[in-house]
């Protein structure tokens, strides 16, 4: 049906209609209870002339059987859009980002299953001077998948009303600025006037082998359930210099109050300057520095040098840090060895942990001869833990041990094999399990089709991309992925 | 019932996307076209794919910092872009990464040295665009605005697979005239 559907479609507008997209399925089953988990994201895009229409379906079921925790999805998206060089109209489903998003931030992260979109009707117009505004009236919706479920961030405000202007230019080559509002008002604020308001702006210059750029924001809001003003401010810096053969960047970010609504990840994303990703506060009140020197003394070595703390803005003694020195080696076109050391801590971050602190060597070498190639990998952590209820007394050291073995044969077939483990047992983040060996084959059918399957166990624990982190929980069982573009 | 369903859906879309880039065989090879965008570059500098395709083919990979099996394809390919830039071929690296990363991305190429055009994709409209779902994902489009060759995944080996299919859509290297030699008797 859907087929006949797509030819028919294709006859009647031959002349110029073109459908393009794009198909996910992934298929779990547990082996302790053997529940099925499963889910669907197929993506369309209709093309005539300077219209276009996308069409997404999302299915989502997952794997607990209790009605009342089993949460299945199912969301239908669409938006149509006209699209000239100069002007860009769009009705429906979207995502748009705000400057560096201290302001407004949303996007589409299929990596970390992150959904964050807005519904309603924006408009992008380019002026004269490399200059463009954007315009939009929305409703944002905040899809956010956790272990096997998922949340909708903003379940109980999605009638919140959202307004947004930006304005960038360009108007030199060494000069760039911009200036945005935003506007929310929010359905469960307690008076009928209540809104929150953020105002933002940025400056970028480059001038010969130095970039420097700072964004703001002010957020002017309403307390929630006393009313009154309350107010936040932060801001972002960036100082990067480039030297022949290497670069330096440096990041500085320091927010209050700035999260809104507080306490929750919604409208607006304030960066993180970790190069892991991790935010301590959810973004809403951190303050740190992130510090990057990278480059190539030799033509086949690449070195990487990553330093960074954060803390909470009022509060040295709760935050993380890190440093990781990375080098990458090429030997020939048949070899490559990668080497790297990572060192991290965490104070008063996890409820049950105090401190930790994690050092991390770890290896990669990759070789590849005609039509085989085979790369390994292994890690070895050792941990330092202190947990927050012995008084800071017991220190827990153990460690955790990574490898694997890879395996691939021509442009079509890929074979893993790996195993990680901890010499610890009763640690609850891990459900008190200490080994995770894994089987993982990839075949490409061909051009457009991917086939994974994994067989085994995965670790789970904390994962972070961009300043949003989550917890995964442990897995183990088969997963089969299909990954189609049509 | 609902695995059924599941395998229905997958088996339409298998068989929808089945084959290589071409939509339709016959006696004319039809391609699927790849959809024009204008995106800046790092310095700032807006580039539009389809300026780009009157000097030559594109090869389009999508990446982002922690991909790092597309850093390592973009690596990989720095030989084989020298052996065919001159034959027209040009590498477009384009960044996915969200604008709180636009100055890690910057730093990063300019120590890499990669000699591609790295396009700032920070609102994800070709990603959108070109449907990509997993990184890293790259097009071939040839001078007449088609997607030619997909190439999603990368393992090391894949660029010698991904200089054949280049191979087969650039202009032969036009032989240098010989110079003329002296006519005889001028001395």
């Amino acid at each position: 049906m859907p087929v006949s559907f797509l030819l028919f479609i294709t006859t009647l507008f031959s002349a110029g209609l073109t459908i393009q997209g794009s198909n996910r399925a992934e298929f779990w089953v547990y082996q302790k209870d053997w529940a099925a988990h499963y889910e669907d994201k197929l993506n369309l895009i209709a093309r005539y002339g300077d219209f276009d229409g996308e069409l997404g379906i999302l299915i989502f079921e997952p794997s607990k059987h209790s009605p009342a925790v089993r949460k299945p999805l199912r969301l239908f998206d669409y938006s149509i859009g006209y699209n000239m060089k100069e002007l860009e109209v769009r009705l429906g489903r979207f995502w748009t980002t705000f400057g560096q998003g201290l302001v407004l931030a949303s996007y589409s992260d299929d990596d970390f299953r992150h959904y964050k979109s807005l519904h309603g009707l924006s408009g992008r117009l380019k002026l004269p001077l490399k200059s463009e505004v954007t315009l939009l009236g929305a409703r944002l919706r905040d899809v956010f998948f956790q272990e096997n479920t998922y949340k909708i961030m903003n379940e109980l405000d999605t009638a919140d009303q959202v307004l947004g202007a930006d304005l960038t230019s360009k108007p030199a080559d060494f000069f760039g600025f911009g200036s945005r509002y935003v506007r929310i008002n929010r359905e469960v604020d307690p008076t009928a006037k209540a809104f929150t308001e953020l105002f933002g702006g940025d400056v970028r210059i480059n001038v010969g082998p130095v970039s420097a750029g700072g964004e703001f924001c002010w957020r002017l809001g309403t307390k929630p359930g006393i009313g009154g003003r309350e107010k936040g401010f932060g801001y972002v810096l960036n100082l990067t210099t480039v030297f022949p053969g290497f670069s330096i960047l440096g990041q500085f970010v320091d927010y209050n109050r700035l999260g809104f609504p507080p306490g929750v990840y919604h409208y607006n994303d304030p960066p993180t300057p970790i190069k892991s990703g991790v935010a301590i506060n959810r973004g809403v009140d951190e303050r740190g520095f992130g510090v990057n020197v990278s480059g190539m003394p030799l033509s086949a070595l690449y070195l990487e040098l990553d330093l960074g703390r954060l803390f909470v803005h009022d509060d040295t003694s709760a935050g993380v840090g890190e440093g990781e020195l990375k080098g990458r080696f090429a030997a020939g076109a048949n070899w490559t060895f990668e080497a790297k050391f990572n060192h991290s801590f965490q104070k008063n971050i996890e409820l049950e942990t105090y401190q930790r602190i994690n050092e991390r060597p770890g290896l990669l070498i990759n070789y590849c001869r005609g039509n085989h190639t085979v790369a390994l990998e292994a890690e070895l952590g050792f941990i330092t833990e202190m947990p927050t209820d012995t008084g800071h007394c017991t220190r827990w050291r153990y460690h955790e041990p990574l490898i694997s073995f890879s395996y691939g044969y021509g442009a079509n077939w890929l074979w893993t094999i790996g195993w990680q483990g901890v010499d610890m047992e009763s640690l609850k983040r891990y459900d008190n399990q200490t080994s995770w060996p894994v089987f993982e084959t990839v075949y490409h059918i061909n051009e457009k089709n991917i086939l994974r399957m994994r067989i085994g166990a995965e670790k789970g624990g904390y994962t972070c991309s961009g300043g949003v982190c989550r917890y995964e929980a442990p897995f183990r069982g088969v997963k089969l992925q299909l990954i189609s573009r049509i | 019932m609902k695995i059924t369903l599941l395998l229905v859906i997958s088996f339409w879309f298998l068989v929808l996307g089945s084959g290589n880039s071409v939509l339709a065989t016959g006696n004319q090879q039809e391609y699927e076209p790849a959809p024009d965008f204008t995106l800046s570059d790092i310095e700032g500098n807006e580039v539009t794919l389809s300026e780009l395709l009157e000097t030559g083919p594109v090869y389009m990979e999508c990446w982002d910092l922690a991909c790092v099996n597309c850093i390592d394809e973009l690596d990989a390919l720095l030989p084989v872009y020298d052996s065919l830039k001159e034959r027209g071929l040009q590498i477009v690296a384009l960044s996915v990464d969200k604008p709180s990363d636009e100055a890690r991305v910057r730093a990063f190429v300019k120590s890499k040295k990669w000699p591609y055009i790295v396009l700032l994709d920070q609102q994800q409209k070709v990603k959108k665009a070109y449907n990509i779902i997993i990184k890293p994902t790259a097009f071939l489009i040839n001078m007449q605005g088609e997607i030619v060759y997909t190439h999603i995944g990368y393992k090391k080996g894949d660029e010698k697979r991904i200089a054949d299919e280049m191979g087969k859509w650039l202009p032969e290297k036009q032989k240098e005239p010989e110079p003329k030699g002296t006519e005889p008797g001028q001395n």
